[in-house]
């Protein structure tokens, strides 16, 4: 079922050109059947693997529904029917989100899902949680209600016990907005990218060995991802 | 579209009215002390029973699985 890449061969007069040089290290790394497969291997069949997709899928409705939100402002989500609506679809497709994705953690933490040199990987996920929880708490005090307020003194108290109130300062709506709708998504999708190419390049986490039995990654298939 | 989704709203708000102040569990004694609001509880028993259900539900396959 392996499909070979097809593609143009390179002119030996530009192989020095960085364009030529990018191209051919990502075609190493990623080529189109490894970062886009028809098949995965047989172990991946089990319901514990569906939850990274269902988290990606989670944070396509949390980012187009902010959009939405951003672009209409506060009076619309406040006062509109369907402003409140999808206020309440960014909200719970948050809840979403975190909830498949600590179950998709779960998951990987016991298939120790670093292993085969997937590390990057593993801390990839990492950074991704933690700078999703910051997006989630500069949403709570971007929502220009007496909910943010009160959220927004309380943070403001743990920011100066800690330092942090030097930099920050939760009060300050339109630096919570700014890193909420632009700094914390850039950041976390950068990750969230980064994230899944790390798997694409080193293929889902085998289960453990039974007995010694090697998981078979190439005989045994299933179609999908 | 709007009116189906305000009538489902008010379906599910006359189930769980969440427009009040929130219900916290309190357990403690001399040495331990645990505090959750029962929102928050009935979202990690969830997410718990639905890792354990992934874990053990059989995966629906394609026909062509063992090809």
């Amino acid at each position: 079922m392996t499909a070979e890449a097809t593609t143009p061969p390179i002119d030996p007069a530009d192989a020095d050109q960085w364009s030529a040089k990018v191209r051919n290290a990502w075609l190493e790394n990623l080529p189109p059947e490894k970062l886009l497969p028809d098949r995965q291997p047989a172990y991946v069949a089990s319901w514990i693997y569906v939850f990274g997709v269902a988290t990606l899928s989670a944070l396509g409705v949390v980012i187009l529904t902010g959009l939405t939100l951003s672009l209409a402002g506060p009076a619309w989500w406040h006062e509109s029917s369907i402003g409140h609506f999808v206020n309440s679809v960014h909200l719970w497709s948050v809840e979403l989100f975190f909830f498949t994705m600590v179950v998709h953690l779960w998951g990987k933490f016991f298939m120790a899902a670093w292993r085969g040199k997937r590390a990057l990987t593993w801390m990839t996920g990492c950074v991704c949680f933690f700078a999703s929880i910051v997006a989630g708490f500069t949403g709570y005090v971007s929502q220009s209600n007496f909910d943010a307020q009160w959220i927004s003194t309380q943070a403001k108290d743990g920011f100066n016990s800690s330092g942090l109130g030097a930099f920050f300062n939760a009060l300050n709506y339109g630096q919570m907005l700014t890193l909420h709708i632009t700094v914390l998504p850039i950041a976390v999708g950068i990750v969230v990218l980064l994230h899944v190419l790390l798997v694409r390049k080193k293929g889902v986490v085998p289960p453990f060995a039974v007995a010694g039995e090697t998981p078979d990654e190439t005989t045994t298939e299933v179609a999908g991802a | 579209m709007v009116a189906l989704l305000s009538m489902w709203t008010q379906i599910l708000g006359a189930v769980v009215n969440l427009n009040t102040e929130g219900h916290y569990l309190h357990w403690n004694n001399s040495w331990f002390s645990f505090y959750i609001s029962y929102a928050n509880l009935i979202v990690i028993i969830l997410m718990i029973v639905v890792f354990i259900l992934a874990l053990v539900l059989p995966f629906p396959h394609s026909k062509d699985r063992d090809r």
